[in-house]
């Protein structure tokens, strides 16, 4: 069903590349496959879905990235939601709206819900995001708080605890 | 037996010892990151991406087109090593054999001599190759370690990109960047044979965009034992100080500068020689786009020897300015060029008239150009790059290095094949040694130097294949087969008691290097590899030279180290090698050694930001041989670190 979903024509991301700092958060989101286990994925030939929420600062690059790409047995996708659309469905979700208070109303939809949220914005921790991405000396830093990836009934594993910022 | 007494004279002179580009990982720029590629980059790597300086990264390790091994600092702190050369034992694709307590003799495939003279060595982009002795002398040539970001070794040639020397192999050795270094760090150590240690470094920021440190360190070394187990009175002492200050203001200049100094006793007979070094180096980085940017370095670099009071004082001076500039042409082209001026000054005063080097006084300039080209043949997986080196030298005129260097990129591995040409220039050693310095008949025995000595130069043919097969695993296997061409010897002219330096020598050599890094669980890293080498010298038709002069090499060699965190707080390090016996060589006055496992064991307590550890150095036997004739002590240290 997200496969209907697609809200945007894909030709408005042709052609350009964002800019190096989202390239690299781009290629974090499709490692965090790798290195976080989910409850459940569904059956068969479900897809896994890397949603966005608010901007799309990716653009088709993390489309190109996911491309062919399976999780288990399941295709990666990319979904991008808009504000009023239902995200309980996807796996990952990367929170790209400035207005705090929107963002802890996407946070409340999908709370509980084995749903790894993602974000740039300050305060998101603290809102009760799992992961936050930070610039440190020029370079994409994370800050993760297992409390509440546990909450989703996310096993995030060792590897990824041990090279980002953890907050208790 | 015409030649004990030279080659006695060379253990002693050649105290062994001796690179501008991060190597190696050749230089590629952001928009290059396709989303294919990125995502094949590990987790670490993607952490290390610079993301607003666009203008170089490293390429990925495991699709470097060449034997590479990269030493990371933390694999030195936690190998307990105290020195360099120590540090690059970690290294299975180095020869590494302790001579005495301040004298190492360090090679990649092969001719592992007391003239280790077919390896370039970097520190931070300044070359440390001594055009003098055609080696580095590895007493004088040291770093703070707790500074040291990583050691790149590249076994095999590397003259297109680094120049002459890179015969069989460079090793960049690349200090952090100072905003990486901030805060105090002291640490104190002693122990059975390292004498003690003392390290200080203070790091801070001056505004947003300057960053410095400074640093300053002591070591004092024991006597190593004799083959009757008495001291071998060669005990020695370094101190070192120096800076670095960087400047990033996040635009498109960046700007490094740093200096050191060093000087240093060692005992040696009848009377103590000593040593002094001063160096500094200015690098500017100037990014014009994406993909094109230059890189502009000089250095500046005077080292002062009082060796063997009774033969010999030197005093080398070399200034060297460096310029790259990498840019990309259409979609498939990317490419670098450079050139470079160094001119070396080097005044070595023969306080006997027994052995020396005439004329004493000899300016070398050296110039060269290369230029690279990495073309991409397919998208993501063909990739060729061909590229020449072209110098001049003060002893040969023109040599070229040119190679070809073919690479394809398939799921988690990556195949490599390179075809390289590279020359070891000649240096003072070569060209101007003379026994005695005065001229003699020709029915008096006397060596007269190497008039007509040229360069040494190789053939290599490399095939190696890397792979990640899992975010845990990482394996390489590398193989050569060299052809070596003029090669050095020592021989009397027909009829006389004349002894020439010449090209007497040719040959070839064979070897494969595996190596891995294995990621067992969050808390256990294990790293290592295994060499296996073997060389063939024969005399060219009309020579006569004993060939085991080149090199007396051990044929198999295991390097495995276990980086373990009992808890989060304590630390388990073991280091084992093993390397297999070596022959006797005449001509070099060496004997046969026999082979050697060994092991350093560290254990290491972290009680908030104080570090208390205790290292076991060759524990296995009370003292062993490596290379010749002296012991090399069993070494058990404690030291005490703090970081602020």
């Amino acid at each position: 069903m997200a496969l209907l979903l697609f809200a945007y024509p894909q030709e408005i991301y042709a052609q350009s590349k964002p800019p190096l700092e989202y390239q690299v958060k781009a290629a974090f989101l499709f490692n965090f496959t790798r290195f976080v286990r989910w409850p459940s994925l569904g059956g068969g030939n479900s897809p896994f879905v890397i949603g966005i929420a608010g901007n799309d600062p990716f653009g088709s690059y993390i489309d190109d990235l996911v491309n062919g790409e399976r999780m288990g047995g399941h295709p990666l996708i990319v979904h991008r939601y808009t504000e009023s659309d239902d995200m309980s469905n996807c796996n990952i979700l990367f929170i790209n709206v400035a207005d705090i208070q929107k963002l802890k109303a996407i946070l409340a939809q999908v709370q509980n819900l084995p749903v790894l949220t993602v974000s740039d914005a300050d305060g998101f921790i603290k809102a009760g995001g799992i992961i936050r991405f930070y610039k440190d000396e020029n370079h994409v830093k994370m800050e993760i708080k297992p409390a509440a990836a546990r909450a989703a009934h996310l096993e995030v594993s060792a590897k990824l605890l041990q090279i980002a910022r953890t907050d208790n | 037996m015409p030649f004990p007494q030279k080659a006695i004279t060379c253990l002693l002179l050649c105290l062994i010892a001796g690179a501008f580009h991060s190597i190696a990982l050749a230089q590629v720029d952001s928009a290059r990151y396709t989303a294919a590629g990125i995502k094949k980059l590990s987790i670490d790597e993607l952490m290390n991406i610079e993301v607003t300086s666009v203008s170089r990264h490293a390429e990925k390790l495991s699709e470097v087109a060449s034997a590479i091994q990269v030493i990371t600092n933390e694999d030195i702190r936690r190998s307990g090593a105290k020195s360099l050369p120590e540090a690059l034992r970690l290294a299975p694709n180095l020869q590494v054999a302790q001579y005495n307590s301040y004298a190492w003799i360090i090679s990649a495939r092969g001719f592992n001599n007391v003239f280790s003279n077919k390896l370039l060595v970097m520190i931070d982009g300044r070359t440390v190759y001594s055009p003098l002795f055609a080696g580095v002398y590895w007493d004088v040539q040291s770093v703070m370690l707790e500074d040291v970001d990583r050691i790149e070794v590249i076994s095999g040639p590397g003259g297109t990109m680094w120049g002459s020397n890179a015969v069989n192999g460079v090793i960049n050795i690349i200090t952090k960047k100072a905003k990486d270094t901030k805060g105090l760090y002291l640490s104190a150590g002693a122990g059975t044979y390292l004498h003690d240690n003392v390290t200080a470094r203070y790091g801070g920021s001056i505004g947003k965009s300057i960053n410095y440190r400074i640093y300053g360190m002591r070591n004092e070394i024991d006597p190593t034992l004799k083959p009757n187990l008495q001291p071998n009175n060669d005990n020695w002492n370094l101190n070192q100080g120096g800076f670095r200050m960087d400047y990033d203001g996040d635009g498109a200049d960046k700007l490094s500068l740093q200096g050191n100094f060093e000087w240093g006793t060692e005992h040696t007979n009848p009377r103590p020689s000593s040593f002094d070094n001063q160096n500094a180096t200015a690098q500017w980085l100037h990014t014009f786009s994406a993909t094109s940017g230059l890189q502009v370095q000089s250095y500046y670099d005077r080292t002062w020897r009082r060796d063997l009071p009774s033969l010999l004082n030197d005093e080398l001076q070399t200034y060297d300015v460096d310029m790259q500039h990498y840019f990309q042409l259409g979609k498939k082209h990317h490419l670098v060029w450079g050139a470079g001026y160094r001119i070396t000054y080097d005044n070595s005063q023969n306080t006997t008239s027994f052995v020396g080097f005439v004329p004493a006084i000899r300016n070398m300039p050296l110039y060269n150009v290369f230029l690279q080209d990495e073309i991409q043949l397919t998208p993501e997986a063909l990739k060729l790059t061909l590229g020449s080196k072209l110098l001049h030298n003060v002893y040969t005129g023109f040599e070229w290095q040119p190679s070809a260097r073919l690479t394809y990129t398939s799921g988690q591995g990556t195949l490599w094949g390179a075809v390289s040409r590279a020359v070891r220039t000649p240096s003072r050693i070569d060209v101007d040694y003379h026994i005695p310095t005065y001229p003699v008949p020709d029915n008096v025995q006397h060596v007269g130097g190497g008039p007509n000595f040229v360069s040494e130069k190789l053939v290599a043919f490399e095939l190696g294949y890397r792979i990640q097969p899992t975010t845990d695993i990482s394996l390489s296997a590398a193989t050569f087969y060299n052809i070596y061409q003029d090669l050095y010897s020592v021989e009397a002219q027909p009829g006389t008691k004349t002894y020439l330096i010449q090209n007497g020598m040719q040959g070839n050599s064979q070897g494969i290097e595996l190596s891995g890094v294995y990621q067992a669980f969050s808390n256990w890293r294990l790293r290592g590899g295994y060499t296996f080498f073997h060389k063939n010298i024969r005399d060219k038709p009309g020579h006569d030279f004993d060939t085991t002069y080149e090199g007396t090499d051990p044929q198999h060699q295991v390097v495995i180290q276990s980086m373990f965190d009992i808890v989060h707080n304590l630390q388990l390090d073991i280091t084992g090698r093993y390397v297999s016996g070596r022959p006797q060589s005449v001509v070099a006055n060496v004997p046969a050694v026999s082979q050697y496992s060994n092991l350093d064991v560290r254990l290491a307590w972290q009680v908030k930001k104080v570090e208390f550890s205790i290292t076991g150095q060759n524990l296995i036997n009370a003292n062993h041989v490596e290379f010749a004739t002296f012991r090399i002590p069993r070494n058990v240290y404690g030291q005490i670190a703090v970081r602020f």
